[in-house]
């Protein structure tokens, strides 16, 4: 009897406690975007460091949370005349708009995790706000989480059309010189339990 | 001088042909810096991340102010040249 009602006890104190151990890690995240523009008259591609801080559950990705900020003043293209333009407030304007942010609203995950060795990996479409030159957009892209032990990874690409953020540069560069539409990789690695 | 600058004209000329046509990439803005694939996988087995290397990729930016250059002395010449015939 005594046996029982102690297993009764371990069994309502494990269960109480699930949801706390469930909980999901705060991490914080570094690494860079990198950036595409294929314009008929020239090809840039360019880089920018990036940081993030995610809530993320292993067991449900769908729970995923957090927010990423890109440097718009540590962008660099390979050209040093060019970065400097790109910072200004012709176009990006890193003076008032120095970072580019995206905010996760909400997450669905797509299939299954999936384990190849000691990697864990999983697929989430992330909803979430968009903020480049002081206009905030809603987005939708598909991340790839990934972790090994206490290492993490987020890999994502999506495309942003200048326009929608109302970067239009000097008149007549947009849509010969410099893509309309920019393409972009992230990636994120942190570490956490 | 008249064919010293012509001679100035068309190298102007074949700058920027090679520019156009023989320059791979070909590149508006002089790049001093590049993006280049770097072989290998991290540890969660992904392709490495690109790395910026040290170049020297002439754009259009030197190109284009060569041709420049010598199209101008060309043009310089050539009118001096004129000049000289009339007087």
């Amino acid at each position: 009897m005594k046996f029982n009602v102690l297993i009764f006890a371990a069994t309502s104190i494990l269960m109480w406690l699930s949801p706390v151990m469930a909980q999901p890690t705060a991490i914080k995240f570094q690494g860079n975007i990198q950036f595409i523009s294929d314009a008929p008259m020239e090809r840039i591609e360019g880089t920018a460091p990036a940081t993030g801080e995610f809530n993320i559950d292993k067991q449900s990705l769908a729970s995923i949370s957090g927010k990423a900020s890109v440097s718009v003043a540590g962008m660099k293209t390979g050209n040093d005349k060019r970065d400097e333009h790109l910072r200004s407030d012709s176009w990006l304007d890193a003076k008032q708009f120095p970072e580019i942010t995206f905010t996760i609203k909400s997450a669905s995950p797509n299939g299954d995790l999936k384990k190849n060795g000691d990697v864990s990996a999983g697929t989430v479409t992330l909803n979430g706000d968009l903020s480049l030159h002081g206009v905030t957009k809603s987005i939708s892209t598909k991340a790839d989480v990934k972790w090994k032990g206490d290492k993490y990874k987020i890999t994502s690409k999506f495309q942003v059309k200048l326009a929608d953020f109302k970067v239009e540069g000097a008149s007549g560069i947009v849509g010969s010189k410099v893509g309309k539409t920019i393409d972009i990789s992230v990636s994120l690695r942190g570490k956490g339990n | 001088m008249k064919k010293a600058s012509l001679v100035l004209f068309g190298l102007g000329v074949a700058i920027l042909s090679y520019w156009y046509v023989l320059s791979e990439p070909r590149h508006l803005a002089t790049l001093t810096q590049k993006l280049v694939t770097q072989d290998g996988t991290d540890d969660f087995g992904d392709p490495l991340p690109d790395k910026w290397v040290d170049v020297f990729e002439p754009g259009l930016d030197i190109y284009g102010g060569a041709a420049g250059s010598c199209m101008f002395v060309g043009g310089v010449l050539f009118l001096i040249a004129r000049r000289r015939e009339t007087v």
